[in-house]
């Protein structure tokens, strides 16, 4: 790989122990897939910093680049850790909170906006063509997608490093000879009333290079947002094209396919019928609510008054508890469930119960795997109708 | 016992170079650091008889979570680690871990993998940018 004087300098350990192994990190991993050369980034973010997801280990590592001098070169955000920064969540376990804030300050201190969540994008919307290393995957296809940004999927302590040294290897969907679409994906008319969530687990399992959707550009982009990162989940997408949303110049298309999806596709991913015995939760906010669709949900909720059975559970960015206390301490106030700056599949849930009924694939996706509980999809109105519609 | 090499055709191809020698021990699957190999004894949780810990370990590829990296740097921190690691495919985790971890990894082909013999002592040496295989007997 090509090196700059500089980046030889950072490589070589002129600057410290962390810089010089997020280096070697970049350029390992990028002689391995092929990259040329590094590429400046504008903004990282760091996914893997929940404490019961990495662990003692993934601490010591996150402290150990701390200690060895690692700082932000470039506007950085963190993911969600495992604990409920509000305090009010009675349904997310704050078992591992000494741990987490460990994680936490060690982030903080290497200069990392603890923003906690993963949509970085509401911070910082990337401008198209520029070039990212995101965590994350759901935000890292949505910048993609929506954004027309350049990132991959940066697994790990990848985004890290490119955090500490201000780039990344430029391989993959950094280069635009690899953003090319190639199957062209159309919902069936009768399938536009499934929920996207199920129809992002389809896509993500059976189609295997960049998707081209279209007839989508009409979904608002909460369901977008459903819709992408339940792929993510389900298959390894990083990018879809969307026509009529993602920006012009940042894909080319060589169509050599074209799938439609019919109803009997989705009943699969959508999962088993909930019965009138099940204990329920309702469940939106994967990946965490934009204010818009917290607005949305404070409608809804609204509409019906409060939850009546079961419960609702929402996940949002910590920083919504100050700007939109209104609608959080409404929420509140009717039943809702609220939770800050993590959300169940990076966290320890306190209360068992036998069904959870969500909007998003994603959820639905590693709430089985991880936590072996019972998961339905519905689109997100039907989801509070379950709760507080009775 | 006799400190004598014996050169072998075969030859692996540096991803994360360095030193590499010890006891083979090949897994004929995809590994995923997290969760099948537990950081504090070096060994599967399946089996907890197969230990990685100082041997040269072999197998097809990693998969699974981001996590992985983690995993390695904690079996280099408890002193688990493998001695290396030589894989037929590699992936960018992988190179990840190993690069964090200081653990020298090595691809190969699958029939050369076939043709190591488990449980026998092997040393990598350069040669000609690629490393040649010797077996210590």
């Amino acid at each position: 790989m090509y090196l700059t004087r500089e980046q030889e300098r950072l490589l070589r350990g002129d600057y410290g122990w962390a810089i010089a192994k997020a280096m070697e990190l970049l350029v390992r991993v990028g002689d391995a897939v092929g990259a040329g050369e590094l590429v400046e980034v504008k903004h990282a973010h760091v996914s893997g910093i929940s404490y019961s997801n990495i662990g003692k280990h993934g601490l010591d590592l996150i402290i150990d680049f701390y200690r060895g001098g690692g700082r932000a070169r470039v506007y950085t955000t963190i993911n969600p850790g495992c604990i409920d920064y509000s305090g009010f969540s009675r349904i997310i376990d704050n078992r591992y909170y000494m741990e987490q804030r460990a994680i936490d300050n060690a982030l903080v201190n290497m200069g990392f906006k603890p923003v906690f969540t993963c949509i970085p994008y509401y911070y910082r919307p990337p401008l198209p063509g520029e070039h990212l290393a995101w965590g994350e995957s759901s935000a890292v296809i949505y910048a993609n997608s929506i954004y027309g940004a350049y990132t991959n999927r940066e697994g790990g302590p990848i985004a890290l490093a490119s955090s500490i040294t201000g780039y990344t290897y430029k391989a993959g969907l950094h280069i635009l000879d690899n953003r090319v679409g190639r199957i062209r994906v159309r919902l069936d008319p009768m399938v536009e009333k499934y929920p996207v969530g199920a129809i992002g687990l389809w896509i993500g399992e059976n189609i295997r290079e960049i998707p081209v959707l279209t007839g989508f550009k009409n979904m608002g982009f909460g369901d977008l947002k459903v819709l992408l990162a339940s792929m993510a989940a389900s298959g390894s997408h990083a990018i879809a094209i969307i026509e009529g949303v993602t920006p012009r110049k940042t894909f080319s298309l060589e169509i050599r396919d074209e799938v439609f999806i019919e109803r009997g596709d989705l009943e699969d991913y959508i999962g088993p019928d909930v019965s009138s015995r099940d204990s329920v939760l309702g469940y939106i906010g994967c990946p965490h609510l934009h204010p818009l669709e917290l607005l949305r949900v404070k409608n809804l909720v609204g509409k019906y008054g409060g939850v009546k059975r079961g419960g609702l559970l929402i996940t949002i960015p910590p920083e919504y508890l100050t700007r939109f206390h209104d609608i959080v301490f409404y929420l509140k106030s009717r039943g809702v469930d609220i939770a800050t700056g993590t959300c169940p599949v990076v966290s320890v849930f306190k209360q068992r119960y036998d069904v959870v009924l969500t909007n998003s694939g994603k959820a639905a996706f590693y709430l089985r795997r991880i936590h072996g509980l019972k998961t339905r999809i519905s689109p997100l109105e039907e989801v509070v109708k379950y709760v507080c519609g009775h | 016992m006799l400190n004598t090499s014996v050169a072998t055709d075969l030859k692996a191809r540096p991803v994360v170079p360095g030193s590499c020698s010890g006891e083979v021990l090949v897994l004929n699957r995809y590994l995923s650091f997290f969760g099948e190999v537990d950081p504090e004894t070096g060994c599967l949780r399946e089996n907890e008889l197969i230990c990685i810990s100082g041997k040269i370990l072999v197998f097809k590829g990693s998969r699974g979570s981001t996590v992985g990296p983690y995993v390695m740097y904690a079996l280099k921190k408890s002193n688990k680690a493998p001695s290396c690691i030589i894989v037929e495919e590699v992936e960018p985790l992988l190179v990840a871990g190993c690069v964090l971890a200081d653990i020298p990894l090595f691809t190969m082909s699958r029939d050369d993998i076939s043709r190591l013999q488990p449980g026998l002592v092997i040393e990598l040496k350069e040669c000609g940018g690629l490393y040649c295989v010797e077996y210590r007997v």
